[in-house]
């Protein structure tokens, strides 16, 4: 085996074309690591950033409700009546602030005191990224990183907070992950299409099988060390960018993400050799090799891919996400009517009650309103939430199915695998939106929850008010998913392979 | 001499039956692809057109007790989609279909159809024109890699040259039997195209006329791009030592041109002229709609102006001695304001696109692939150009009815208040618009002062000048890529 590897070696390092096509492949790898990991860095630092001002935010909030110097105020606060907040808040945050921060936190402290106002402060929420986000974009560009926990909407929620250039969602994003799944067949083809039938071609396959070498021997050595070649290209560019880019790689969560997207790259490299390896077998010549590899490209990574997901989408229809704004407005419509009616209903309002000053009236209409909430308002938001919930099971089965393509195409496969380890695969962008609408549902229930006549907060109230906690990069990401992309992919691989191996005849040559 | 060789070149041709396979499978592929695409068309069509009259009724049936109420009560619009959608989808699946009209707001428009999908890959070839411009030119590639590159590598070029055939007559022979290839897969998928698109045009309201002026450049233009395709394949096959090298480059330059420069292109475009964030444009516009560019409270000022506007109009020195609903002349002042406040915010994201654009446009000077797309979706009547007049049609509609029931609440002064003398008095004033005296609640007649939202499909000279960069970035790359093809290499053989 030995001196055969040798032999190809060498034969390898003759070849010019073959080092040209490793040379832009890396190149490539290195584009789309840059384009990646750029884009990485971007959401790294948002990331950064909202956790400072959510944290922030919370001791705002803290520090506003502890405040009792403005308890006596009106306690219906206009803009032009904001009081400065009594403490420093440059101490408070340990940071220097510029004017307009401070304005806008003047605001946000006269706001955060009351339970009616509380939601308008800027809540967010977003998502933690994977260490390995630069592998590929996944489903960022469509399912958002984070949202704006709108002030009363759950649906206005989910509506999309970034502006795009739509020729961009229709050019799609160069990432490490299209890179592999659409591009390095092609690299494989270049590579492979001839690997037996160029040596029939020049006549120099009988001079090497009159020396006393098995075939079936020869052609594995020989696809196994051009295979290799791309292989250890990837992954030397892959490597490097993330030692160059600071990631720690002793990490064993970061480590074993690694590891698994070896494993993947290395198997679907292997199935695309296996497909040239039965090609080969076919005994046709190197344009028609070319030409039919071509034509497999075509079918497992454009058609069969499209095919599937469009069966997935006739199957499992779902909801847009933004469609959901338009469905709460209908149900706060009918809302506003039963409030009309209520008011209508309603004795005395708060003004007379308050010039009155009687105390009975003011019993009576808080009533009125505490049944309002429980009668009307929180069966509304319960039909929302349950609504919301409903959009992200059905989104959610959507998802399975696709994760269940992957045992039907190679290209569902490997793609599924890098999304995963980056953290943007659209079960776990899913499972962030869904944890939003959550947050968001608890949020406002637990405002509801607190009597009518607590128009302010108390420090407990704050301790119990739900806090969205993003969930660890770590806890989102599916191992058994990533093991069956592999297995499937190895799988997928012997397939082709072993067809080969009993097509390889002495005929060929 | 030159119709006997270009008949021995295409017989060759046509007995590689791998290829002839090949090209039969992929026209079928454009086939069944239009025909899902005019499947998709005529379902969202006519949806769309459904919801619309649907949204009419719930317009005319309303129960609202005044003019502004209506306004906030509102109306749905639904985009209308051009027939060569079923072509060329574009960007019009990432934008949305629907866009709610109500006063204060100019909403977005929503539901995309592109939320329906699933796009694992990031790979999307699903419209004939994806499949056309983007996976036919890797056919074109398989079909003449080895053209010239393969006689070299079996010997028969000196045989070849050696029969007295010129290499220009040889080549441009080759380029002949190239053309012919594309426009047999070409033709069937376009006619039936412009066939069936005559027939839809009432559902998008577009011409036949204007349908063609569209149609027929967009099959000139794939026919410049894949030509391109075919006669740059062949000038490398000339030029390269072996198959395989020239299967190399040309692969290469697939991969850079329709794969790698356009996204590259797009991802520095954003990164270049970010766009603003949705939210931020929300509060912006909430914040100014508040206390305007100057600061101070906008309502208030524009209140007075209003009140000194009208009593000064009507001659009157107190703002009670006016009979007409002056809450209603306030909303139409704010309103006013309001739309100026977005008006400019659009003009910014315009110029901010229109940055983008133009960064595309350079960038399409080394990827036709680039020009070719942003003809394709212009002429299809799919781009954001397109998109951006269906919204501003749509905008300017809602100001008009904004105003229309405004002013019906304004100028319809109740029975209570309104004697015969102030009525005499209104009258002599010649209001503008026309005064009228309401006796009941505002009804569907109100309601149908409003016309309906009626929206012609532009004309394709909407982007005339945007185009004419791309259209001779094709030219260019035909012509160029022929000639360089027709050039004899130094080393024929």
């Amino acid at each position: 085996m030995l001196p055969l590897l040798r032999q190809e070696w060498r034969l390898l390092r003759a070849s010019k074309p073959y080092w040209v096509t490793l040379l832009l492949l890396g190149l490539l790898t290195a584009l789309a690591f840059q384009i990646g990991w750029s884009r990485a860095k971007q959401t790294a630092e948002r990331d950064q950033r909202y956790r400072v001002e959510q944290a922030e935010l919370h001791l705002l909030v803290k520090e506003a409700v502890q405040d009792q110097s403005t308890r006596e105020g009106p306690p219906e606060m206009r803009r032009p009546m904001m009081k400065d907040p009594p403490v420093d808040l440059e101490k408070l945050f340990n940071r220097s602030l510029s004017d307009i921060e401070k304005g806008r936190f003047r605001v946000l402290w006269n706001f955060a005191k009351g339970r009616f106002s509380l939601p308008h402060l800027p809540w967010r929420t977003w998502k933690v990224p994977s260490s390995l986000e630069a592998l590929s974009v996944g489903e960022s560009d469509h399912w958002p990183s984070y949202y704006s926990i709108d002030r009363r909407r759950q649906g206005k929620t989910f509506s999309p907070p970034s502006l795009f250039n739509p020729f961009q969602s229709m050019i799609g994003a160069l990432d490490l992950s299209t890179l592999l799944t659409v591009l390095l067949p092609l690299f494989v083809i270049v590579v492979l299409h001839d690997f037996v039938s160029g040596d029939r071609e020049q006549g120099t396959l009988r001079l090497i099988l009159s020396q006393n070498v098995s075939f079936r021997k020869l052609v594995l050595t020989r696809l196994l060390v051009r295979v290799s070649g791309i292989v250890l290209t990837v992954l030397l560019v892959v490597v490097t960018g993330l030692i160059l880019t600071g990631i720690n790689l002793s990490d064993e969560h970061t480590l074993r993400l690694l590891g698994m997207f070896s494993l993947s790259l290395v198997a679907y490299t292997l199935f695309w050799s296996a497909v040239a390896w039965l090609i080969n077998s076919l005994g046709l010549t190197s344009v028609t090799n070319a030409i039919l590899m071509t034509m497999c490209w075509v079918v497992l990574v454009i058609v069969l891919p499209l095919g599937m997901s469009r069966v997935v989408a006739g199957r499992h229809p779902v909801i847009p996400l933004n469609a959901l704004a338009a469905k709460e407005n209908e149900i706060r419509a009918s809302v506003r009517k039963a409030r009309e009616q209520q008011r209508a209903n309603a004795p005395q309002n708060e003004e007379r009650r308050e010039r009155r000053g009687s105390r009975q009236e003011g019993n009576r209409q808080e009533t009125a309103v505490n049944s309002f909430i429980l009668n009307e308002l929180g069966p509304q938001r319960q039909g929302i939430a349950a609504e919301i919930a409903q959009v992200f099971e059905n989104h959610q089965s959507r998802s399975d199915a696709l994760d269940a393509c992957g045992i039907w195409s190679p290209a569902f496969a490997i793609k599924n695998t890098c999304d995963l380890i980056s953290g943007n695969s659209l079960s776990q962008s899913i499972e962030f939106s869904r944890k939003t609408g959550e947050f968001h549902a608890d949020l406002l229930a637990y405002l509801e929850k607190l009597p009518h006549r607590q128009s302010t907060l108390t420090v407990e109230d704050l301790q119990n008010m739900p806090v969205f906690l993003p969930a660890p990069a770590a806890r989102t990401i599916s191992w058994e998913r990533l093991r069956t992309n592999v297995m499937t992919l190895a799988i997928w691989s012997a397939i082709p392979f072993l067809i080969g191996w009993i097509g390889f005849r002495s005929r060929l040559l | 001499m030159y119709l006997t060789i270009l008949r021995k070149e295409l017989r060759q041709l046509i007995r590689d039956r791998w290829l002839c396979g090949g090209l039969v499978l992929f026209a079928v592929l454009v086939l069944i692809s239009l025909m899902n695409g005019i499947t998709k068309y005529q379902d969202v069509s006519s949806r769309q057109k459904s919801l619309q009259e649907a949204a009419r009724q719930d317009w005319l049936s309303q129960d609202s007790k005044s003019g502004h109420s209506a306004t906030h009560h509102g109306t749905s619009l639904y985009k209308v989609y051009s027939p060569l959608f079923a072509f060329d989808a574009g960007s019009d699946p990432a934008l949305g279909t629907t866009v709610r009209v109500e006063s204060h707001h100019a909403f977005p428009m929503t539901e995309p159809l592109a939320v329906g999908n699933v796009h694992p890959l990031n790979f999307d070839v699903s419209t004939p024109a994806l499949l056309l411009q983007l996976v036919f030119p890797l056919l074109v590639i398989l079909l003449t890699f080895s053209a010239v590159s393969g006689e070299r590598d079996q010997g028969t070029l000196r045989l070849v040259l050696s029969s007295g055939v010129t290499w220009r007559r040889w080549m441009l022979a080759k380029m002949g039997v190239s053309l012919t290839i594309l426009l047999a897969v070409l033709l069937v998928p376009l006619a039936w195209l412009a066939f069936w698109g005559c027939g839809v045009t009432s559902l998008s309201g577009i011409s036949t006329s204007d349908l063609m002026s569209r149609v027929v450049p967009l099959a000139l233009c794939t026919l410049l791009f894949l030509g391109g395709w075919s006669f740059v394949s062949l000038a490398v096959s000339a030029r390269t030592g072996s198959s395989k090298m020239s299967l190399i480059i040309l692969l290469s330059l697939w991969t850079g041109w329709s794969i790698v420069i356009p996204r590259i292109a797009v991802e520095f475009a954003q990164q270049r002229v970010p766009l603003p964030l949705a939210d931020d444009l929300d509060r912006e516009r909430e914040e100014m709609a508040q206390y305007g560019h100057e600061g101070g409270s906008v309502y208030h000022k524009l209140r007075g102006e209003v009140d000194e506007k009208y009593m000064q109009e009507y001659g009157v020195d107190s703002r009670e001695d006016l009979l007409i609903k002056m809450s209603a002349l306030y909303l139409t002042a704010v309103e006013d304001f309001t739309d100026q406040i977005y008006d400019e915010q659009i003009a910014k994201l315009d110029q901010a696109f229109a940055s983008q654009d133009r960064f595309l446009d350079a960038a399409s000077w080394v990827s036709p692939y680039l020009a070719m797309r942003s003809l394709s979706t212009a002429l299809s009547g799919t781009d954001r150009v397109h998109h951006q007049a269906f919204y501003h049609a749509v905008e300017q509609y809602r100001r008009k009815l904004v105003r229309i029931l405004n002013e019906f609440d304004a100028f319809n002064v109740t029975d209570e208040k309104l004697g015969p003398e102030e009525e005499q008095r209104l009258r002599r004033a010649g209001l503008s618009p026309p005064f009228r005296v309401a006796r009941e609640k505002p009804g569907p007649e109100v309601w149908a002062s409003v016309p309906p939202f009626e929206y012609r499909f532009p004309k394709v000279d909407i982007e005339t000048q945007r185009l004419w960069g791309p259209l001779a970035i094709l030219l260019v790359w035909f012509l160029g890529t022929g000639l360089w093809a027709t050039i004899t290499p130094r080393s024929k053989a």
